[in-house]
């Protein structure tokens, strides 16, 4: 009974959660803020709030949570966490061992979790990539969602003989993946590390819950005293069961209790426990707490924390690559680079709805720095900036993408576009060309030409339009170096040159 | 309708359907009483219906172009993520009108399309052409990337085959509505250059050279009918404006049946003439032109003012 409600929630809650993934889209007109699934990890919650040193508001969904837990116990894990979810329904889908064989090491969350306060604390840009709702959603959005919509499109392109088949794809079409395919990049990164989770999930069951999740290790603390217990009572005839179908290996044996700082609530162990028996019982209780001790050291919680202190102090110390910064646009209203990579979750909710506008956000690679992985920058020869959107700052959970109206965000340049006059056609063979100032959409535009002689290969003069920007008015959004007909490199390109 | 009736318009439609595009020639359509009627129209001093109606008129109504059991491409601009009041796309009022009256002279479809500039999503809605057009019962849909086919074009000077549209090869008749802006590149864009919003493949690789490209192109697709709407036009910063103060409000349409007395007969409308649009000068010089264009003579019709129009075209 309790086991269809979980399932039944679970399933809620990632329909849910998928749903304001397929609703962070041009048009926009959310229900509910679409960031909101995002918002409900507890760990986030407390990362982003010592990373910015203010309490994180947008984040109460996670701090409820979080206030829950001493009360309910890992209930999220269980119920509400759609990678928990999705690793569930993996196991069922692919026949993996459930139940537990011997034990995993259930400490380094718990120094993941420390290390990654200590280093956001300390101003380093590494928390992001472990959240478990960010992942979730970078892997939809990059791996996932793409691959999804691929098939469908190709399947559906082999039945456009059914009678109106082509009507219902193109209204279903606009649902799912409103523009032409989204073209990831980092599909190999991030499909690897789908990869990797599938792999895990058959080494032992919520192997990433029980031993590496930081959202799970925050959970378990405030679980480990909880106050409404799952015990077993005397009743118990020492059948095992419980213990063996446990996915998160909370059962100890003897004594035979469950530990509430792994327990997930997902009361398997309800149902295995024989008629009659039902020797698995909660009770509220003031302790003693039955909680495992965890087995973590002083000496390695302390090793964590320096190592989360390194991390930040490292990425501090590294000299800033001014050739590869110059080329790194980020997002229209990011905050300035080192608060950006900290606060960036790297949830990806921007690169998905900007797939559905001009398409410039891209997952970084490593180009800019291990802390830049997976950050979105704006790729111009993929998309560009649409000069009337604003969507990437209006679903940014943290805030690393400030919250901007459209005129606010017209005035605020990505960068800057520059000619390289050794590419640019009319400036390189004096012709005619000039996509750029036809597509840039500054309403007195910022790209402008003069008209002078020029000398056209057999040696003739002839009037050329020949394009400049006006800088000041240009606000980097790329359509220039996006349209311009050049094959490879464009003739212009956006500059990181906001500032000058 | 009976159903002999029916059958034989089935016939004609499955004749026209098998007899091949309607891209080569328009001059058949005026084998009967060609002589009388005018080359282009030019219509001024109301809102776009009573401009369209009157247009049309002048040709003997919608008939001559459209029959019924036609599978009728609608093609204006809807390059720019702008709304009607900037001149960026074509009216959607006149979109909606010319799809009503497609519709009205037994159109079994029209059909509404145009490759944007922006993001497809984005230009469909703001322009409005797509919530008013499909309204007026037309299927209006996006571009779809694997929608071209390679179109041979025998007459080509650079360029022996592009890609275009496959729907709008398909179409038994087109209807080409461009809207009249400034272009910083062509000077000015009209019928011909609308016709670009067919064409697959890198459509910036179209600009260098562009005459003898864009004549070589459209030339092998050219429309049944072009309307120019000049309701309001763009008279700097195009093709995308953005300014109002870039707009004119001209209460103007332009028709022909051959796309390039169209094009001519609106150059007034930015005071230029023929001289000044080299791409138009290839065009005449390639032969594409039903008319001689030379001793070009649009008729002129003023309608009184004041048509009460729809909010969009209002708006200014």
């Amino acid at each position: 009974m309790m086991l269809h409600l979980r399932r039944i929630v679970q399933g809620t809650a990632v329909a849910g959660f998928i749903g304001l993934f397929l609703a962070a889209r041009f048009p926009f007109r959310p229900l509910f803020p679409v960031d909101l699934g995002l918002r409900f990890s507890p760990f986030a919650a407390v990362a982003d709030s010592l990373a910015s040193w203010h309490l994180a508001t947008a984040f109460w969904p996670g701090f409820l949570i979080l206030l829950a837990t001493p009360v309910l116990g890992r209930f999220f894990c269980g119920w509400l966490c759609p990678l928990g979810s999705a690793f569930d329904l993996w196991r069922r889908l692919a026949g993996t061992p459930s139940g537990s064989a011997a034990p995993l090491p259930r400490f380094p969350k718990i120094l993941l979790f420390a290390g990654l306060c200590f280093t956001a604390m300390a101003g380093g840009p590494f928390w992001g990539w472990f959240d478990p709702l960010a992942l979730f959603n970078r892997i939809l959005t990059g791996v996932v969602h793409p691959i999804v919509s691929y098939i469908i499109v190709y399947i559906s392109s082999f039945l456009e003989w059914i009678p109106g088949f082509t009507t219902f794809r193109r209204s279903t079409g606009k649902l799912l993946m409103p523009e032409p395919l989204f073209h990831p990049a980092q599909f190999w990164s991030l499909a690897a590390l789908l990869l990797l989770f599938a792999v895990l999930e058959y080494v032992r069951p919520r192997f990433w819950c029980r031993s590496l999740c930081p959202a799970g290790a925050l959970l378990g603390l405030c679980a480990s005293r909880r106050l409404h217990a799952r015990r077993i009572d005397e009743s118990c005839i020492n059948c095992g069961a419980c213990g063996r179908v446990c996915p998160m290996d909370a059962v100890e044996s003897s004594p035979r209790r469950i530990d509430p700082a792994e327990c997930i609530e997902c009361r398997l162990c309800d149902r295995v426990c024989p008629p009659g028996t039902s020797a698995v019982v909660k009770r509220f209780s003031f302790g003693p707490w039955e909680a495992r001790p965890i087995d973590l050291t002083r000496r390695r919680l302390l090793g964590s924390a320096a190592c989360g202190l390194a991390l930040a102090a490292g990425e501090r110390l590294l000299p800033e690559d001014r050739i590869e910064r110059g080329d790194l646009i980020r997002p229209p209203g990011a905050l300035d680079e080192a608060a950006f990579r900290q606060r960036c979750l790297r949830c990806l909710q921007c690169v998905r709805i900007c797939a559905s506008n001009g398409g410039c956000l891209q997952p970084d690679g490593l180009a800019h720095g291990l802390s830049g992985l997976w950050a979105p920058a704006a790729n111009m020869r993929t998309g560009y900036c649409e000069y009337n959107c604003n969507l990437c700052g209006n679903v940014c959970p943290t805030g690393a993408i400030r919250r901007q109206t459209l005129a606010e965000k017209q005035k605020m340049p990505l960068g800057r576009a520059v000619f390289d006059k050794n590419f640019c056609i009319p400036h390189r063979r004096n012709e005619d060309c000039l996509v750029c100032e036809e597509h840039c959409p500054v309403p007195d535009k910022a790209i402008r030409f003069e008209i002078r002689e020029g000398l056209a290969p057999d040696g003739t003069k002839h009037l050329v339009k020949y394009p400049f920007v006006v800088p000041d008015k240009c606000v980097g959004c790329g359509i220039c170096e996006n349209k311009c007909p050049l094959p490879g490199r464009p003739g212009i390109f956006v500059a990181n040159e906001k500032k000058l | 309708m009976k159903r002999r009736d029916f059958l034989k318009m089935a016939a004609g439609a499955a004749a026209a359907v098998s007899l091949g595009p309607v891209f080569t020639t328009g001059a058949d359509l005026f084998a009967e009483d060609g002589a009388s009627l005018p080359p282009a129209v030019w219509v001024e001093g109301s809102g776009p219906s009573a401009l369209l109606k009157a247009a049309l008129d002048a040709y003997g109504g919608i008939g001559r172009f459209v029959s019924a059991g036609d599978i009728v491409v609608v093609k204006p601009n809807i390059g720019w993520d702008r709304t009607p009041e900037l001149a960026g796309n074509t009216n959607p009022d006149l979109v909606a009108e010319v799809v009503k009256a497609c519709l009205a002279a037994g159109a079994a479809k029209v059909k509404v399309f145009d490759r944007t500039c922006n993001n497809a999503q984005r230009t469909y809605v703001s322009s409005m052409i797509e919530e008013k057009a499909a309204e007026a019962g037309a299927e209006v849909t996006h571009i779809s990337d694997d929608g071209y086919v390679e179109h041979p074009l025998p007459n080509g000077k650079v360029l022996k085959s592009w890609p275009i549209y496959k729907e709008y090869l398909d179409a038994t008749k087109v209807i080409n509505v461009p809207i009249a802006k400034h272009h910083g590149m062509a000077t000015v864009t009209l019928g011909l250059k609308n016709l670009m919003g067919v064409m697959g493949g890198s459509r910036g690789e179209i600009h260098t050279p562009f005459q003898q490209k864009l004549v070589d192109i459209a030339m092998h697709i050219l429309p049944t009918l072009t309307i120019i709407d000049a309701y309001r036009i763009l008279m700097d910063h195009g093709p995308s404006g953005g300014d109002p103060a870039d707009v004119k409000l001209t209460k103007t349409l332009v028709m022909s049946p051959c796309t390039l007395a169209a094009d001519i007969t609106a150059l007034p409308l930015f005071g230029l003439t023929l001289d000044a649009v080299p791409y138009l000068k290839e065009a005449v010089s390639r032969g594409i032109a039903k008319y001689d264009i030379a001793t070009l003579q649009p008729k002129k019709i003023l309608l009184p003012a004041a048509e009460n129009s729809s909010p969009a075209t209002t708006g200014q």
